[in-house]
């Protein structure tokens, strides 16, 4: 069961440390994301990484529309990630929509989680005036269902079909890789309406993990005042501004990323 | 930034790792409506992004161009100073030159012919998956219903096996079958209509002085034991109808459909009306129920193969939900039209067949 778990989320552990860290990516990539952040922990903390079902290296045959069409779904995977490996008290670091993941597997069962780090996190991507400023509406979400649409068509009708009839040929799969990290199109539609679609405002309070938010402070994804806005409602809460741009700091800016991550970690005794 | 590149016939365009444009080429300053440099160099890419554009470029585009180095043949959307959208494919790359900060070249193609193709090919595609699906449905109604009265026919059969010989069970029985296999043959002719519909080899046999009104009233005979048993009035009006050139065989088709349909969908109690008139060369031929209607949203698919109001109403009426496609091919090849009015739920419905003559 716990082999099967690990398997379906492609789990790579690197096994040493007393804490342990938790590395969950956003939609539209996959664990390779974190390729500039992890190895700088792994000395001082057993770290873990993982691909949510669809993404990545993920077991794609063990994909469940219903399971996945609601955060719960992927937070669930969370969960039996941490109970495969019989963790406790991790240090759950969640980009973008993970973010929210997190705080959902940590809501349903605290004592797995000691700190969520959520970097540029959103519980709601549209705007609900007048009180709240999520950075969209719910029209400019069917643009990005348009875009995926058509940059996944090749995926579909060219590169999927080629793999599948050639697996002695396996720089193919490389070149599929290579593109939006091997997310199978309708999958990535569907997470992406799990996500953008989501709103988890009212669970933010519900919380009892200590968070720290980094918000970046031109992000068109999750704006500041997302950050601001969990921040007055998360209890146990922490909001740190990034002077940058962009949704993917960790990539962008590893540097501050780390600084900030170990600022924090420090300052908890973690 | 040499001439050529200034004016070359794609976009140009530098940004750091924090988005930031560094230099952009003059025809797409032009093309989306910018004056000067000044307007852009140093501002963020995406604000020359639709917001879907936005976020694609940031959970996509960035982590590719990142962890791989490149992007290639990525559709976006532009946006101009006038809120225009601009559809282009993007190529990127990123460099990293010693000592200084990684640099992102992009380059974009407006592509606005080839997007329309596209457009239609993705439409295209979500219009045969879909078709795909309703016939899969369709498949799993055709075997509920030709298992139904199949069901029915081998239970008497082994029930008249093991029966004594009583004469009056075996008339019942006898009656159950008869029934049950006329049923399925009108299911059967309605599935090789179909497939004559799909293949195009529906031919009619046409009468040149065919008596309408004689259909009509055959008709109504076919659907009077079905309507007596729902206590429903079938009306009649008829106006001097003249002789039309027509197929008196599927002509009944068509109208026993539209009278069976208003059968099964009127409630006990309730009125059929049937009329007919000829003006200016056309004959026109209507059948109103006050029965549950036909919702706004299903009203424009009612003749649509495979097309039923929902799963609960084709099993609570049964039938495979051709009937009205089958009617319509019908009807268009003798060259009339046919249309479906209802004011919605549960405020009947009207039929209107119009054939030139």
């Amino acid at each position: 069961m716990a082999d099967n778990i690990l398997r379906r989320n492609n789990v790579k552990d690197s096994q040493n440390g007393e804490k342990t860290i938790l590395f969950a990516h956003g939609f539209g990539c996959d664990q390779n994301m974190w390729r500039f952040i992890f190895p700088h922990f792994e000395n001082r903390y057993r770290t873990i990484l993982f691909d949510y079902v669809g993404s990545g290296k993920s077991d794609f045959e063990t994909y469940d529309a219903h399971r996945y069409a609601k955060l719960d779904g992927y937070a669930e995977d969370v969960i039996e990630i941490c109970d495969a490996l019989d963790l406790n008290d991790v240090i759950f670091v969640g980009h973008s929509v993970s973010g929210m993941i997190g705080a959902l597997a940590s809501i349903r069962r605290p004592e797995l989680f000691s700190h969520l780090i959520q970097l540029v996190p959103s519980p709601c991507y549209i705007n609900h005036p007048p009180d709240y400023v999520g950075g969209f509406e719910r029209e400019d979400l069917d643009g990005l269902f348009e875009m995926m649409d058509k940059n996944y068509i090749g995926w579909a009708s060219f590169l999927a079909p080629v793999i599948m009839k050639n697996p002695d040929r396996p720089e193919l799969g490389e070149e599929l890789q290579e593109s939006f990290c091997s997310t199978d199109p309708k999958i990535a539609r569907s997470f992406a309406e799990a996500t953008f679609y989501s709103d988890n405002r009212a669970d933010l309070e519900k919380i009892e993990t200590p968070v720290l938010i980094v918000q970046v402070t031109d992000d068109a994804v999750a704006p500041v005042s997302v950050g601001k806005f969990m921040n007055g409602k998360i209890p146990n809460s922490e909001l740190v501004l990034m002077d940058a741009s962009g949704h993917c700091p960790h990539m962008s800016h590893p540097q501050e990323t780390l600084e900030i991550m170990n600022n924090y970690l420090r300052s908890t005794n973690t | 930034m040499d001439d050529q590149l200034e004016n070359a016939p794609c976009y140009f365009l530098t940004a750091n790792d924090n988005g930031e444009i560094k230099h952009v080429n003059r025809t797409m300053l032009d093309t989306l409506g910018y004056k000067s440099k000044t307007e852009i160099v140093g501002k963020h890419i995406e604000n020359l992004f639709s917001p879907g554009a936005k976020i694609f470029y940031h959970t996509h585009v960035f982590p590719l161009l990142k962890l791989h180095g490149k992007a290639e043949e990525i559709y976006l959307d532009l946006k101009s100073t006038g809120n225009s959208s601009v559809p282009v494919l993007l190529n990127a790359d990123r460099r990293t030159v010693a000592d200084r900060e990684a640099l992102n070249t992009f380059v974009f193609i407006p592509i606005r012919q080839r997007s329309k193709f596209e457009d239609e090919l993705l439409a295209a595609k979500k219009e045969a998956e879909a078709a795909n699906q309703a016939k899969d449905e369709f498949l799993s109604i055709v075997s509920h219903e030709l298992r139904t009265p199949l069901n029915a026919i081998l239970g008497w059969i082994r029930v008249l096996e093991t029966s004594s010989g009583d004469p009056e069970l075996l008339e019942k029985g006898l009656k159950i079958i008869r029934n049950n296999a006329k049923i399925q043959t009108n299911l059967i002719n309605d599935i090789l209509d179909v497939a004559r519909m799909i293949s195009g080899k529906m031919r009619l046999e046409m009468v040149a002085q065919t008596d309408v009104s004689k259909v009509i009233e055959k008709t109504i005979d076919a659907v009077a034991p079905a309507a007596n048993k729902k206590k429903i009035k079938i009306g009649k009006e008829m106006k001097d109808i003249p002789p039309i050139g027509a197929d008196p065989q599927r002509l009944q088709q068509v109208l026993w459909n539209l009278v069976n349909n208003s059968v099964k969908f009127t409630p006990i109690g309730g009125k059929i009306e049937i009329s007919s008139h000829a003006k200016n060369s056309v004959l026109e031929i209507s059948v109103r129920d006050n029965g549950i209607g036909i919702s706004e949203e299903f009203l424009p698919q009612v003749f649509g193969r495979f097309a039923q109001n929902d799963d609960s109403g084709s099993q609570r009426h049964g039938g495979l939900g051709l009937g009205l496609a089958i009617s319509k091919q019908i009807v268009e090849l003798h060259g009339g039209t046919i249309r479906a009015e209802s004011e919605g739920d549960g405020k009947g419905a009207k039929f209107t067949v119009q054939l030139p003559f």
